[in-house]
């Protein structure tokens, strides 16, 4: 076929809003040829989705879609009729939604609704139990026959994102849609669910226009990239120049923020927060939060148009230099940034003493109980001063540790203590003075402020608590603390609903600080927000731990992110710790199999069309029935008989323990991370 | 948006029956003293057909029947609202303390077991069954309907609300002020019960139409309250021998006045429930979604 | 599944001595000398002692429950004094009365509500679904009794159809009783004409029942049903070409445990209704006697309706969980 499989041209999306119309879709032209991967990338509210929603036509009453032309093929989509749309959706075009948990029938079989899925394109009832196999064999279902009869409450997270992906194939369409495929997912069944998408270029010539908010996922396996930013491509071009040489501020802006695992050099957030369709500046809608603003920015919207052969960037700057300078703060990649700051290390002045501890759950009802380990003998501890790192996939118990330190929670075996006092013996005003040196920042920053306190209640309800400060004179404290964590003083009043995510987040911070602290523990502080977002709160606990000589204690599952907020990185597996090490140790030579592999499967934007290979089976077993001897060796790489048997215990010097008889050798870190593994192979 | 425009965007239905429901309650107050007629002594006048002089008629006894609907505003209003009040204090308190796990305690767990089981219980039994067995054994009295409508009413308010409690518990917001130290009490007044209580509340609304019904049954059936005591169940049943001699209006037109009423607070309490669930959105666009993040870690199970 | 059902079912005689336990419970509430209430206003003092001693009320309170469970084992309620039959025989007589009128109008809600459910499923937006939404609410205020003093009015006494609405059969059309159920004795007699006129009699109490109970069952099934046909899932579907009437029968399907909950609460709803509906019709069944029993205290038939109405509601509850856990395989847990 020759010409673009999928054509959009001048695409607009609006709804109505009380007599006018807005647009978070304002003029979007772009193309995808046969057997291309497309990335579209953006922070959340730029409009990927609507844009997507708009190819298949599924973006219904009360929003208008319009365009000069939008065409998949020979096929006019705007023009179609109904009838004519539902035989092309999941024959020629299909979706991969967002949320693999709802986005399933939940009281029918896998097996049936694929089976419906060929039913309702006229696939005969005779083939069609042939084709639903082939179908979960190609996306790598395990025991296709066996998963066939399952419900989707009854697989796995990342094996219902198979499921998914199985029943939008089931009629081999051409164009693949896949909104955020990856983004409810642990990073290694993330790297599995990026190779199988690369595979399903390579066996089937399929086009992929993958969304996602995170550069470093595009950039391993798409051919050209789109940024949006508030409704507009702000640029386009091959996924290599683009990264390499960004012609549009607010791609360069994105990637200076994003975590790397293999530098040192800090992210950057960008300032401000991009506007909503409702509040968007005039002129060149990231001129406020633009480094490289020039008059003409705030009065005229720059079109799209070629800076370069091939790369369309809609920026005054770039389109009159043919290049973007290198100003101020962002610098141009690889050369060498700032050193992160890091403190002088851990002192001999332990703050926590995690000694022993162990956290069980039981679930179920009592004839089948069942005691989910969520912790086993951790031994831990915090020193004054320092930014410790907790890393893990979901179900490895670091936020069960981070609410056991917070004494949210309490150990069902073992001691902790602070300072020296046994948390369990704390009553009264012993205990009242351990919350105000303890305080914790959660991870949704949506449900972690009462809807109903403005942010100055919020504030002085630690005020008040605490007795901080005289009744009466809280109004200096809340200015004072908001203006620790850059928010002015006009957000005093504000309900969180008013908010943007960061702007909570920074809410949640300032209570925290309220109260003077001596530790912040931090409970995947950033997960929630966007990336450019993430690094503006990142910086802010960079710059709390210096001024007020914070303790951190950091939880997340993304490493890179870890790396850079920590000095010393604790690796938590199914509630076993396995590695212990300082921050650098963990991007060039852990020792653990399982952090090997967990840090080869994080991708990066400096590896373009290099996919994180894929180590070892991605799902962990379950926490109920945690595996005898070494919890890991039913995945590990290098498990001889002797893991099954016994369990290792954390030796090593103080630097760095490890909790492995066979450690990932010096030969291995050539041969293993490299070259990936089959895209399967984490059946 | 300032509040008397938000007010004025609401659907007419929602103004109208907020009107019904205020006129209701003021009815409540004075309707006996706008009664044309007295209306618990009989006439000779009997069985007129609605007219000028008596527009709904007058019943067997000749007795006005716009005069007893009118008094009958206070009877039945007052009992519903004052039973609605009675659960939904009652059931909130009990809801409150089944719902919230004051962070894992363990006497909790059990109350909390036990306040669920003895509500299967009662609920087990059919409401207006349990209501009419309650009169029937503790007596016919405007109390003992008072307090069997509130029993039966009971266990709805006391699962709305521990429903809610139990999903605000798990809000962020909860476990951020335990980590302050504020105490568990401090947290299920100042932050869980104020986040869980619009729907309850919402509901009680139509609860008071439901009471009403309930109410205007029992007296129906000559087990709530009694004659002469002016009551829109009761004049109902007054009529019902003389429906099929044709005498339509004492049974007829006291029920388009009580379902008049019901109907109001159910539209009212449903607009209140849309309204607030409006409110309890947060502004996000359709199609474009939060970010969602590994599913988290594991938590103390439910 | 089996293993889960099975687990279900042994519930349920826990459940049944709940509702006893309540039972006993008010009765100890109330004020005065239980054997005289159960007695009544015109017993002598030796009928009064005689009662005490069967109830044992001399005994412990532990004791006496447990004599009052093994009591019920045996089917013995205590007999009325204003019938002066044991309960049980008087309840078992006019029963199955009742069970018909509501099991008819139970099949008339199931039905009429899966074609309404359906209707909405099929145009979410348009009329159909206003006039049912509006009815749902309708339905919600208007008293049953009322109403079937107005279908009266407006059918009998207006339109001069049908037979004189009371009772079960009009007095020239008598059969003899075999299972209390008009229809089913009258075919047992080979007697058409009786049949015929029993099923006229049946016609508005059934109607009456339906139209007060079929509203909440609407209004919670149509307003699921709008939800799945707009959720993710349904959303995803469309994605991948279902067809529009699968995405339909998607929806339905998803709202059919809702359903099933909705039906198995009005059909607890309905027995409380019946009770009113059958005084209006002089239907002569359980309903009546309650009512019966409430106005001349009659405590003993008190307790024997409320515990039967009981168990008759926890059999229902059952039922409808049972039927959830063949609809919904996350229910079997």
């Amino acid at each position: 076929m020759s010409g673009p499989l999928l054509r959009a041209e001048n695409l607009r999306v609006g709804f109505p809003d009380g007599g006018t119309w807005v647009y978070p879709v304002r003029g979007v032209s772009f193309e995808i040829g046969p057997g291309e991967i497309v990335g579209l990338v953006g922070e959340s509210g730029s409009g990927k989705t609507l844009t997507a929603l708009s190819c298949s036509r599924l973006v219904g009453p009360p929003a208008r879609v319009s365009a000069d032309a939008l065409g998949l093929g020979d096929v006019d989509l705007l023009r179609a009729s109904e009838e004519t749309l539902r035989a092309l959706r999941g024959r020629r075009i299909a979706m991969i939604p967002q949320d693999p948990l709802t986005s399933l029938h939940p009281s029918l079989t896998i097996g049936a609704q694929i089976n419906d899925a060929l039913a309702d394109h006229g696939v005969p009832r005779g083939e069609r139990r042939r084709r639903v196999l082939e179908v979960m064999e190609r996306v790598g279902l395990p025991d296709p026959p066996g998963t066939l009869r399952r419900y989707p409450h009854e697989l796995s997270g990342g094996t219902r994102q198979r499921a998914i992906i199985g029943l939008a194939l089931a009629n081999a369409p051409s164009l693949l849609i896949a909104d955020e495929p990856t983004t409810a997912l642990d990073a290694m069944i993330q790297a599995q669910i990026l190779h199988l998408l690369a595979d399903l270029r390579a066996s089937w010539q399929m086009s992929i226009l993958l969304i996602s908010h995170n550069l470093a996922v595009v950039a391993g396996v798409c051919d050209r990239l789109l940024v949006m930013y508030a409704g507009r491509i702000v640029e386009s071009g091959p996924t290599a120049h683009v990264l390499a040489e960004p012609m549009h501020p607010y791609t360069r802006a994105l990637l200076d923020a994003v975590p790397r695992l293999e530098s040192t050099r800090r992210p950057h957030g960008i300032p401000g927060a991009p506007p909503t369709p409702w509040n968007r500046p005039p002129g060149c809608a990231y001129h406020p939060r633009c480094g490289y603003r020039v008059e003409r920015c705030q009065g005229e919207d720059p079109p799209g148009a070629p800076v370069r052969p091939g790369r369309l960037a809609a920026c005054w700057v770039s389109q009159a230099q043919g290049a973007l300078p290198v100003i101020g703060t962002v610098s141009p990649r690889g050369a060498s940034a700032e050193p992160a700051h890091r403190s002088p290390g851990p002192t001999a002045d332990p703050l926590f003493e995690v000694t022993g501890v162990t956290r069980h759950f039981t679930v179920g009802p009592a004839w089948k109980r069942e005691v989910i380990h969520a912790l086993d003998d951790v031994n831990l501890r915090v020193h004054r001063g320092e930014s410790l790192g907790i890393v893990g996939e979901s179900g490895s118990g670091k936020s069960t540790l981070v609410r056991l330190l917070a004494l949210l929670d309490r150990p069902t075996r073992g001691r902790i203590s602070y300072a020296g006092e046994d948390l369990a013996q704390l009553r009264g005003a012993r205990l009242l003075r351990f919350r105000r040196r303890v305080q914790i920042v959660f991870q949704d920053p949506y449900s972690s402020l009462d809807p109903r306190y403005t942010v100055a209640d919020t504030i002085r309800e630690a005020l008040v608590t605490h007795r901080i400060c005289p009744p009466g004179e809280e109004g200096a404290h809340i200015r004072e603390v908001l203006d620790k964590v850059g928010l002015s003083t006009h957000f005093a009043g504000r309900y969180p609903h008013e908010l943007s995510g960061g702007q909570r987040q920074r809410v949640c911070i300032a209570r925290a600080l309220a109260v003077r602290p001596e530790v912040l523990l931090a409970d995947e502080p950033v997960s929630a927000l966007d990336v450019s977002i993430q690094a503006q709160i990142l910086e802010l606990f960079e710059q709390l731990r210096r001024q007020e000589r914070l303790t951190l204690v950091v939880v997340a599952h993304d490493l890179a992110l870890i790396r850079q907020v920590s000095d010393r990185v604790v690796t938590l597996y199914l509630g076993k710790v396995v590695e212990e090490a300082r921050a650098d140790v963990y991007a060039v030579r852990p020792r653990h199999p399982y952090t090997f592999a967990l840090s080869r499967s994080v991708p990066s934007v400096d590896r373009v069309g290099e996919l994180p290979p894929v180590l070892v089976r991605a799902e962990p077993p379950s926490a109920a029935r945690p595996p005898a001897g070494c919890r890991f060796h039913t995945r590990c790489f290098n498990a001889q008989p002797r893991c099954s048997r016994d369990e290792p215990p954390l030796d090593g010097d103080d630097g760095h323990r490890c909790a492995c008889f066979y450690p990932v050798a010096d030969a291995q870190y050539a041969s293993l991370a490299p070259p990936a593994v089959d895209a399967r192979a984490g059946r | 948006m300032s509040a008397p425009r938000a007010w004025l965007r609401q659907p007419a239905a929602t103004l109208v029956s907020g009107g019904v429901v205020a006129a209701t309650v003021l009815l409540a107050i004075i309707g006996p003293a706008l009664a044309p007629f007295n209306p618990e002594r009989p006439t000779p006048r009997v069985l007129l057909p609605p007219s000028p002089a008596h527009i709904f008629g007058t019943d067997a006894s000749g007795i006005d029947v716009f005069s007893v609907t009118l008094a009958a505003f206070r009877v039945d209003v007052v009992i519903a609202l004052v039973s609605v009040g009675i659960s939904l204090a009652a059931g909130v308190m009990l809801g409150a303390v089944a719902g919230y796990g004051f962070n894992g305690s363990r006497a909790a767990a059990w109350g909390s077991a036990i306040i669920l089981r003895l509500l299967d219980l009662v609920q087990s039994i059919p409401v207006f069954i349990l209501a009419l067995a309650l009169v029937g054994m503790f007596g016919q009295t405007v109390r003992n309907v008072v307090i069997a409508v509130a029993f039966v009413n009971l266990p709805v308010f006391a699962r709305l609300t521990r429903a809610a409690v139990r999903s605000v518990e798990h809000r962020e917001f909860v476990a951020a002020s335990r980590a302050l130290g504020v105490r568990e009490a401090g947290i299920l007044g100042s932050h869980v019960l104020p986040n869980s209580l619009d729907g309850t509340i919402a509901y009680a609304s139509i609860a008071v139409g439901g009471a009403i019904l309930l109410t205007a049954g029992l007296s129906f059936l000559g087990a709530g309250v009694r004659p002469p005591t002016p009551e829109w169940g009761a004049e109902i049943a007054s009529g019902a021998g003389y429906i099929v001699t044709g005498q339509w209006w004492i049974s007829v037109l006291p029920g388009l006045v009580l379902s008049g009423v019901v109907f109001s607070f159910a539209l009212l309490g449903d607009a209140a429930r849309a309204a607030l669930e409006r409110a309890g959105r947060h502004a996000v666009l359709p199609g474009e979604q939060p970010l969602t993040v590994p599913a988290g870690d594991e938590r103390a199970p439910a | 599944m089996a293993f889960f059902i099975g687990r279900r079912v042994l519930l349920l005689p826990f459940q049944a001595l709940g509702v006893v336990t309540i039972v006993f419970v008010l009765v100890h509430l109330l004020p005065g000398d239980p054997a005289a209430l159960m007695a009544g206003p015109m017993a002598t003092a030796s009928q009064i002692a005689q009662i005490r001693t069967t109830l044992g009320l001399t005994q412990p309170l532990p004791v006496q429950y447990v004599r009052y469970v093994n009591r019920l084992l045996h089917g013995d309620l205590g007999t009325s004094w204003y019938t002066s039959n044991p309960v049980a025989t008087d309840l078992a007589q006019r029963a199955p009365a009742t069970l018909e009128l509501i099991t008819l109008a139970l099949l008339g809600i199931v039905c009429l509500g899966l074609v309404i459910a359906g209707i909405i499923a099929m145009r979410p937006r348009g009329l159909p679904g206003h006039l049912i939404a509006a009815y749902g609410f309708v339905a919600g205020a208007l008293p049953d009794f009322w109403v079937g003093l107005a279908l009266i009015f407006l059918v009998y006494t207006r339109a001069h159809l049908g037979p004189s609405p009371t009772g079960q059969l009009s007095s020239h059309a008598a059969v003899p009783t075999v299972t209390g159920i008009a229809t089913i004795d009258a075919l047992l007699a080979g007697d058409l004409g009786a049949f015929n006129d029993a099923v006229k009699h049946l016609v508005l109490p059934v109607a009456t029942l339906v139209f007060i109970y079929m509203g909440p069952v609407v209004r919670i099934t149509g307003a699921a049903a709008v939800r799945s046909l707009h959720s993710e899932f349904s959303r995803f579907a469309q994605s991948w070409g279902i067809a529009p009437w699968r995405r339909r029968y998607y929806a339905l399907r998803h709202v059919m445990p809702t359903f099933v909950v909705a039906v198995a609460s009005a059909y607890g709803y309905l027995l409380g209704g019946a009770v009113l509906v059958e005084t209006v019709f002089s239907w002569g069944g359980f309903g009546q006697y309650a009512v019966q029993a409430v106005t001349h205290s009659d405590y003993a038939a008190i307790e024997g309706f409320v515990i039967v109405a009981g168990i008759f509601t926890v059999l229902v509850y059952t039922l409808a969980d049972v039927l959830q856990m063949a609809l919904d395989p996350r229910a079997r847990r």
